[in-house]
């Protein structure tokens, strides 16, 4: 009985769609990255995240002073450009300089006809502490000055003690806002990810429920998928044990692609680090597009998989799936002539169009859920078909004595 | 050694401007809500680099498929890549560096309180103190000390500051460089504003120079009629010694608040606070106050004045009186009563029409550009307002408009 369920039609069925969202999730993936890294998003949310930090709407806000100190202002790539990253070690050197800065004085001096800063005996320590209690009483002011007490305490005092306590504080405050930035940046990127799955829903015309339908009708293609889908899970389980890789390296490496680390050194040098992504992404459509050519040599494929994980989305797309732009698919084989209205046949239309566009829009979610998701889906849904009985070759096939 | 100077321009970035600025250019008086979030939207998208490349394509593509639009979109590119730069230094050195060859310059920079452009709205944008800290710091390098001169943008609605000692005193000082006032009234308050009282006194007696925005056009309150004209009575600057002007200018704000078709309208009915009757109260109490109306009314009111303007426009009966006019009656009537010709300059026509007016060798007139506001119009390029100052006036009256006139507004008793 449990053997029943282990093999059954429907787990398989299962096993191959979660093969198949895997997959265009990966390219989904990939497109997003690339967007992203070309567009330098991150820094746009950096500079919010660094702002929003020293808002208070009436004092100076430190965070975009951050932004006019040379060592910040120079690791822009261009003039409208923002810094992509910034080290908490950079933000707390350079924000200490910018507050200190701000308790520094300047006088006119007559015979130079210039303003000029005036020596100053107060340790940085001191001046920061001064900028900050000569702010404006707000929140901001208020956590600021908590903050300059508390390493003053520290100090017991010694200003450079309480200075390099400061310096400890900016950066661990640094460190927790970055998670918001992380968080952001993640939501941008689900958000990226589900217009990608739309337009490739759309664009390859990838219905989920018609898609399980024909495999769940058709033994011989599900046993292809299941096939591809075992090996690929064994690929990916292979990369568990580099814990150095991120969830999408590890798809990536389970299908032969080279992450950013793991170019060979001979291209390495040849790929600028912005193009690395783009070259995954290339390497990804070539493998999809090169299958197109080899529909009919399904039993060369087949010998392949045991040799290359690199094969796997060929032979995927060999396998004949239910997807794309065909006379005899939907919505190209619905009867769309229809005069009389209302009839039962405009009634048949609208509801074989609705569960279509529903299919779209389930194919849009399983792909912006991302590449590592259903990988990681994949390897426990094989896990739990292996962990089944092995069916009797006899009694699955009483003819074959 | 006299200085050409530049009387104004401006450096503040896309950053320094209220996420919902762009509603000054995008508004649906049917669909407000519309033009709301498409403004939103466009200011994000212009502040994002992956946006503005997409943008930049789009007009590419327009530009080979409709010639006749290329120099407007050329223009209106190079007005988001100079609007769009991180920082107001690199804005400043776009502006410096077509000043060079004119040997010893100085180049006004007004700092503009952009906060409180619509009273409803929230927006993340950097906001006024720490654009004026960053003129500041731009003051002290010995790189830019001598050619840049700074203004401080000062707002009666300013929160948590006193207006006279906590602001103007403090930059208005030889430690900060700041050299006068710039005030925006358009943004939603009224020059006579009681909230302005002392800084008007102060800046009499201290000679202060004051700036400000006297044309129709530009930038504009952007929310709700009623958000600032719930208020009651308004207080006036001056009623007692002026109670004729006053009361027409009491008389135009009661038709506007009875006027429900315009109140939709923003690009119009917010010329109730620009309108130059507003200073005669103020200048009535404080006759040696030196305040420049800038940009001369404007070029579509110079056309106006002169019968040339080919489509007038449709104002309300009373918002109709000419601004052109009006500058021109102050600056007979008060002594500290100034204009430039910035923005203006860029209509060849209109400055004819002005150049041709002119009766007194242009003793209260200065030369400013607006930069780079400017970009966006044809021959509003630094260069081509340059080549149309130096074509249209003789070297007398450069000498005046360019370098005299101009230093005696910015001198104040302070330094």
């Amino acid at each position: 009985m449990l053997g029943d369920i282990f093999n059954s039609a429907l787990l398989e069925t299962l096993v191959s769609l979660v093969l198949v969202y895997a997959l265009l999730s990966l390219v989904a993936s990939a497109i997003v990255e690339v967007v992203n890294y070309k567009f330098k998003a991150r820094g746009k949310m950096l500079y919010l995240t660094i702002s929003s930090m020293f808002e208070d709407k009436l004092n100076v806000n430190f965070g975009h002073l951050l932004y006019d100190h040379p060592v910040i202002y120079n690791l822009r790539k261009d003039r409208s450009n923002l810094p992509q990253y910034i080290g908490a070690e950079t933000f707390s050197s350079a924000m200490i300089d910018v507050i200190g800065n701000f308790g520094r004085t300047y006088r006119y001096n007559d015979t130079e006809h210039a303003i000029v800063l005036q020596d100053d005996q107060r340790s940085i320590f001191k001046r920061c502490r001064d900028a900050i209690f000569d702010m404006k009483h707000t929140d901001v002011k208020l956590m600021l000055m908590n903050m300059i007490d508390k390493c003053d305490y520290k100090g017991n005092n010694d200003d450079a003690r309480a200075l390099a306590a400061f310096d400890k504080q900016l950066r661990q405050w640094f460190n927790a806002q970055m998670d918001r930035t992380t968080g952001w940046y993640k939501s941008l990127t689900a958000a990226r990810l589900k217009w990608v799955g739309f337009f490739m829903a759309l664009a390859l015309n990838i219905d989920s429920i018609s898609m399980f339908t024909q495999i769940s009708e058709s033994p011989a293609l599900r046993s292809k998928l299941v096939a591809i889908a075992e090996a690929t899970a064994a690929s990916y389980k292979a990369q568990l044990n580099d814990t150095t890789l991120t969830g999408l390296d590890r798809a990536y490496r389970s299908l032969g692609i080279p992450t950013a680390k793991h170019l060979p050194d001979t291209v390495k040098p040849d790929i600028k680090e912005d193009t690395a992504y783009l070259h995954y992404l290339l390497a990804l459509i070539k493998k999809l597009d090169s299958v197109k050519k080899e529909v009919t040599a399904i039993d060369s494929i087949h010998r392949k998989l045991s040799d290359s994980a690199n094969n796997r989305i060929d032979a995927l797309a060999a396998s004949q799936l239910p997807f794309g732009w065909r006379r005899d698919r939907a919505p190209a084989n619905f009867e769309w002539k229809i005069s009389v209205w209302p009839s039962a046949s405009w009634w048949q239309l609208l509801k074989r169009l609705f569960w279509y566009l529903l299919g779209l829009i389930i194919t849009m979610y399983a792909i912006s859920s991302g590449a590592p998701f259903w990988f990681d889906m994949l390897l426990k849904i094989v896990n739990i078909r292996k962990s089944g009985v092995r069916p009797d070759p006899k009694s699955s096939n009483p003819t074959a004595e | 050694m006299k200085t050409f100077t530049n009387i104004h321009s401006h450096v503040f970035t896309a950053k320094h401007s209220p996420d919902y600025f762009l509603e000054t250019a995008i508004h649906f008086s049917r669909w407000p809500w519309l033009g709301r979030w498409l403004a939103r939207k466009l200011n994000e998208m212009v502040q994002r680099r992956d946006s503005r490349f997409l943008l930049k394509t789009f007009a590419g593509i327009y530009r080979v498929l409709s010639p006749s639009s290329r120099s407007a979109i050329r223009r209106y590119i190079e007005f988001i890549n100079i609007g769009t730069s991180s920082t107001q230094r690199e804005i400043f050195d776009d502006i410096a560096k077509t000043h060079v060859h004119l040997g010893d310059y100085r180049i006004v920079v007004l700092t503009q309180v952009l906060d409180y452009l619509d009273l409803e709205q929230e927006s993340n944008h950097i906001r006024i103190r720490t654009q004026v800290e960053q003129i500041a710091d731009l003051k002290r390098n010995m790189l830019y000390q001598k050619n840049i001169c700074p203004f401080l943008g000062v707002d009666p609605r300013m929160v948590g500051v006193d207006l006279v000692n906590d602001w103007a005193k403090k930059y208005i000082h030889p430690d900060y460089g700041f050299r006068g006032i710039k005030i925006y009234p358009a943004a939603g308050f009224f020059p006579f504003d009681t909230r302005l009282d002392e800084l008007w006194g102060w800046a009499e007696k201290e000679q202060v120079p004051i700036m400000t925005h006297c044309t129709r056009g530009g930038s504009w309150y952007l929310g709700s009629f009623e958000s600032v004209f719930n208020t009651g009575y308004i207080e006036m600057i001056g009623e007692g010694k002026d109670p004729a002007t006053a009361a027409r200018i009491r008389q135009r704000i009661m038709d506007l608040k009875k006027d429900k078709n315009i109140k939709s309208q923003n690009s119009k009915w917010t010329n109730i606070f620009g309108h130059p009757q507003n200073y005669r109260p103020v200048l009535e109490k404080y006759p040696r106050l030196k305040i420049c109306l800038a940009h001369a009314g404007g070029s579509n009111e110079i056309l106006r004045s002169h019968g040339k303007l080919l489509v007038p426009p449709k104002y309300p009966s009373y918002l109709q009186e000419n601004w052109y006019d009006e500058v021109r009656s102050l600056m007979k009537d008060f002594e500290n009563v100034y204009t430039d010709i910035s923005y203006t300059i860029s209509n060849r026509k209109a400055m004819k029409l002005f150049y041709d007016d002119n009766t007194d060798g242009f003793a209260k007139v200065m030369y400013g550009t607006d930069f780079y506001l400017t970009q966006q119009e044809k021959r509003g390029d630094e260069s081509d307002l340059q080549k149309i100052f130096f074509g249209l006036f003789s070297d007398k009256e450069i000498e005046r408009i360019a370098y005299s006139n101009p230093d005696g507004f910015i001198r104040n008793n302070i330094f």
